[in-house]
């Protein structure tokens, strides 16, 4: 098993994902099935949403959130453990993320680590 | 509902209920015990109202587990919102996601969370008596009323002893974790203890109630199994401890007879003796190293294996160099009452009065004088009359004075 990671981002200006009320409350069964069948193939890791508040920092430049110029930005992330890329990109293609018109999800391996 | 639902319910609520409350506890911390207690409870009220006009379902356990998920789904979305004005549009991720995936991660290290609950309620600076109330209540799933029943003793007690531990737990804001370094080894001392001592209330208990006991030991083993299984450390004392509890456990249906009572371990019916738990514990003897055992678990498990052997010369001088050595580690009267029938055996019973002769603080121990009576028998049959007498006067259970009076009626009338 190898570690993998998936960054869940939107591709428009900060203001187009905020799904109404009810588009949400339609997600969630989605994305709580998806993660408890992760789960319960023990190949969860960890994971989180991120707040839309945040700074993007560059050498010449400070802006403070929510983006509005930043053509997309990250939502979350969910580290995972799969046997190969193959099995991690088709955990990736059950996100909900994807159904989502402004969704993507970018799939990363984490690169091991060892000493020596 | 049919009565054997009903004790299909209670079973499953053993097994299952201590699982889950450790998992919750997990979530919600463990200074919010209560919280993942009352999580259990409503699932159960819930499962016993919707299995008593559908039936059982299929998978008893999935239901329920389904059931206390969603129950903490709905409370951690509570919570959550409180904190946070709209947490679905700050992050555009339904808050139900990341509960449930910590919720199934933690349901899925199920084993994990029961360990760190073993070692959180053995933490020193909880009240022993409290340990054993508590570890029963959250890991085995008995409620207070099977508590204050096992303990001989009034709900009330019960709950007093629970919620200092849970002042404590607050109070000393201590941790649902397994200690590293030092520390570990140390607190594995303390599990050990618990479990030992649970082990022993419900193998000696006064309570009579053969089932209950019976649960009780099988908790004591589930536990330490857990222990063994979690491979912490070296464990050669999980492993004495472990063999322990089979040998006397392999004893559990032959010690009593049909109308509850006792008999020795040297009348019991052998071929009732339960050979698959004899052979986990000398499994468990495996490791062990008969030249060198140390530890009061390794030598009372030696002791308890020896007991599973016929009788015979080599057995009894075996036992007696192997009490010897616990009673350099050990020192209880039980023991020194052990000590003396085996010099009974290996010496003879005059030897044996007077090793009897010498212990202090037995006044008002029946074991004691039931003991006497015993190895008196033959040779000075009114001091046993009188011992045996003294010993039923004493004697807390009914099981224990019903055979008492068998062998004073057998002692041969005085000529």
């Amino acid at each position: 098993m190898q570690e993998f990671m998936l960054l869940f981002r939107n591709l428009a200006p900060a203001e187009a994902f905020s799904s109404s009320p009810e588009e949400m409350e339609k997600s969630i069964p989605l994305w709580k099935n998806w993660i408890k069948g992760i789960a319960e193939e023990g190949r969860f890791v960890s994971t989180a949403p991120l707040e839309r508040e945040g700074i993007f920092l560059t050498k010449e430049n400070q802006t403070d959130g929510p983006y509005a110029e930043v053509k997309e930005f990250v939502l979350g992330y969910l580290v995972f453990k799969a046997k190969d890329m193959n099995e991690a990109l088709e955990t990736a293609k059950g996100c909900p993320m994807i159904s989502d018109d402004h969704g993507s999800v970018e799939v990363r391996k984490v690169a091991p680590f060892s000493m020596g | 509902m049919i009565s054997s639902q009903k004790t299909d319910l209670d079973h499953l609520f053993r097994q299952e209920s201590g699982k889950m409350v450790a998992v919750l506890t997990k979530l919600f911390g463990f200074d919010q015990l209560e919280i993942a207690e009352d999580i259990v409870q409503d699932t159960f009220i819930q499962a016993h109202d919707t299995w008593k006009l559908k039936g059982i379902p299929d998978k008893p356990v999935s239901w329920l587990y389904t059931v206390a998920k969603n129950k903490a789904t709905d409370l951690l979305r509570r919570q959550q919102t409180k904190r946070k004005v709209d947490a679905h549009l700050r992050t555009a991720i339904p808050v139900e996601y990341s509960i449930t995936a910590h919720l199934e991660q933690a349901f899925y290290e199920i084993k994990d969370n029961q360990l760190r609950m073993l070692f959180a309620v053995c933490h020193p600076a909880i009240p022993e008596e409290a340990q054993i109330a508590l570890a029963l209540k959250t890991l085995g799933g008995f409620n207070i009323q099977e508590i204050a029943r096992a303990f001989l003793t009034t709900k009330e007690v019960i709950n007093k002893r629970l919620f200092r531990a849970k002042d404590k737990i607050r109070r000393e804001q201590i941790a649902l974790e397994v200690p590293e370094g030092e520390a570990l080894q140390t607190r594995v001392e303390r599990v050990l203890k618990t479990i030992y001592l649970l082990y022993n209330e419900g193998y000696h208990s006064a309570s009579a109630e053969v089932v209950m006991r019976k649960d009780l030991c099988l908790e004591a083993i589930r536990l330490a199994l857990l222990l063994h299984e979690s491979q912490l450390q070296q464990d050669s004392d999980v492993c004495a401890l472990l063999a322990l509890m089979c040998f006397h456990t392999s004893r559990f249906e032959s010690r009593m007879n049909e109308l509850g009572q006792l008999i020795p371990l040297g009348k019991q019916d052998r071929t009732k003796w339960n050979v698959d738990l004899i052979a986990r514990g000398t499994y468990f003897m495996q490791s062990m190293n008969f030249e060198r055992l140390s530890t009061a678990y390794e030598l009372e498990a030696a002791i308890a294996y020896l007991h599973t052997l016929p009788d015979g010369e080599e057995k009894w001088s075996a036992m007696l160099a192997l009490h010897d050595r616990l009673l350099m580690v050990k020192n209880n009267t039980n023991i020194h009452l052990n000590m003396a029938l085996v010099i009974s055996k290996v010496r003879g019973p005059e030897e044996a009065l007077r090793y009897l002769q010498r212990l202090e603080g037995v006044e008002s121990n029946y074991l004691f004088y039931a003991l006497r009576g015993d190895i008196s028998r033959d040779l000075w049959p009114t001091q046993a009359r009188e011992d045996l007498q003294k010993a039923i006067a004493l004697a807390p259970l009914e099981a224990e004075r019903a055979i008492l009076l068998t062998k004073l009626q057998a002692i041969r009338p005085q000529t």
